[in-house]
C-alpha cells in the first residue's frame, strides 16, 4: 500500500470508499433517477392516477429490494463487514438528514403544486435542479463517493437541457433526457458490479476459523 | 565525508519501535483497524492483500500480545470472524505512531 503510514484519514477514506466498489449505489441511483424519464410515459399507457401511483411506487420498491438483496448476498460475502468509528458514522447520518431534508422539500413543493398556486415551471425546475445539485453534491462529500459529483451534475443538467430540447427539437417529454443521464449511471454501476464479481470471489469463513476462497 | 556520531542517529528510537507492530503486514492490520470499530476476516483480507492463511496467522501473533480480539459468532447460519483492537492494541499503536513520527521528524535532512 503506497501511503503513508501515518496517513490514517486516507486508511479510514480508502477502505469505506471500497464500499462503493461494486457498483450498486450507481445502478441504485441511477434507477431511481430513471424513473424520472418513465414516469411521464406512465400518463399516456395507463391512464388510472391510482394504477400510475402503484406502479410508481412498486418500481421504487423493487430498485430498492433488488440493491438491499445485491448488497447482501454479492457484496458482503466478497467484501466483507466492517463497523467504522463515531467520524464516519456523523458523516454517513449528514447524508441521510440531507436526503431526508430533500424529500421534505419535495414534498412541501408538491403540496404547494396540489394546493393550485400559481408558480412559473421555469422556477420550478430550477428549484428541482438545485435540490439534485445541493443533496447529491452534499451526499458525496459526506460519503466521499465521488462519482456523484459527476451524476449530481449530470442529472441537474438534464432538467434544463431537457426543456431546452422539449422546446426547440421536438422532445415530447423534458425528462426524456433523464434515460440517457441516468442511463449512464446504470451502465457504469452494471460495469462495475461486473468487474467486482470477476475481482472479488465469495469467501466463506468456516467455523474452525478457516476459509473457503 | 565525515560519519555522523552515533548519537546524532536516532538508534535508540529504532530499538524501542514495537517490534510486533513493525512489520508490514501487522502495521496494516492495525492501521485498519485502528480506523475502524471492527472488521471481519474478509474485510481485512480485502484490504490487506493478504491471502487467509497469513491474515490469520498475523492475527494470531497480534491476538497472543492482547492487541487485537477476535470473535467467532454466527450471523444467521453463517459463520463470522470478527476483529477488533483492544484497548492495549489502540495505545500500542498510538505510541508505535508517535515514535514513528518522532523518528521521521528528528532525521537529518
Amino acid at each position: 500500500m503506497a501511503i503513508s503510514p501515518l496517513n490514517l484519514k486516507e486508511v479510514e477514506r480508502r477502505a469505506f470508499r471500497s464500499t462503493f466498489e461494486d457498483g450498486l449505489w450507481d445502478m441504485y441511483l441511477g434507477m431511481i433517477f430513471l424513473s424520472f424519464a418513465i414516469i411521464p410515459l406512465l400518463d399516456q399507457l395507463v391512464p388510472s392516477e391510482t394504477a400510475q401511483l402503484a406502479i410508481q411506487a412498486g418500481y421504487v420498491v423493487i430498485v430498492m429490494l433488488l440493491f438491499l438483496a445485491g448488497k447482501r448476498f454479492v457484496t458482503v460475502p466478497r467484501l466483507g463487514r466492517a463497523r467504522f468509528g463515531p467520524a464516519r458514522k456523523r458523516r454517513v447520518l449528514n447524508a441521510r438528514i440531507l436526503l431526508l431534508l430533500s424529500v421534505l422539500v419535495g414534498l412541501a413543493a408538491w403540496l404547494i403544486f396540489a394546493s393550485g398556486a400559481d408558480i412559473e415551471g421555469s422556477l420550478v425546475l430550477l428549484l428541482f435542479a438545485v435540490n439534485i445539485i445541493v443533496v447529491l453534491g452534499g451526499m458525496a462529500y459526506f460519503l466521499d463517493y465521488d462519482r456523484l459529483y459527476l451524476y449530481a451534475g449530470l442529472w441537474a443538467l438534464s432538467i434544463p437541457a431537457g426543456e431546452y430540447l422539449r422546446e426547440h427539437a421536438g422532445l415530447s417529454q423534458a425528462t426524456s433526457v433523464f434515460f440517457v443521464t441516468a442511463g449512464l449511471a446504470v451502465v457504469i454501476g452494471l460495469i462495475l458490479f461486473i468487474r467486482f464479481i470477476q475481482t472479488h470471489p465469495v469467501v466463506k469463513d468456516t467455523a474452525d476459523g478457516g476459509a473457503q476462497v | 565525508m565525515v560519519a555522523r556520531k552515533s548519537e546524532e542517529i536516532p538508534v535508540q528510537s529504532l530499538i524501542d519501535l514495537d517490534r510486533l507492530i513493525h512489520e508490514p503486514a501487522r502495521l496494516t492490520i492495525m492501521m485498519l483497524l485502528y480506523v475502524v470499530e471492527s472488521a471481519d476476516f474478509t474485510f481485512l483480507m480485502n484490504q490487506t492483500g493478504l491471502t487467509w492463511g497469513n491474515l490469520s496467522s498475523h492475527m494470531s501473533k497480534l491476538e497472543e500480545a492482547g492487541y487485537v480480539a477476535v470473535e467467532k459468532k454466527f450471523v444467521g447460519k453463517k459463520p463470522s470472524t470478527m476483529a477488533h483492537l483492544t484497548d492495549s492494541g489502540r495505545d500500542a499503536f498510538q505510541t508505535y505512531r508517535r515514535q514513528m513520527q518522532l523518528l521521521f521528524d528528528g532525521l537529518p535532512d
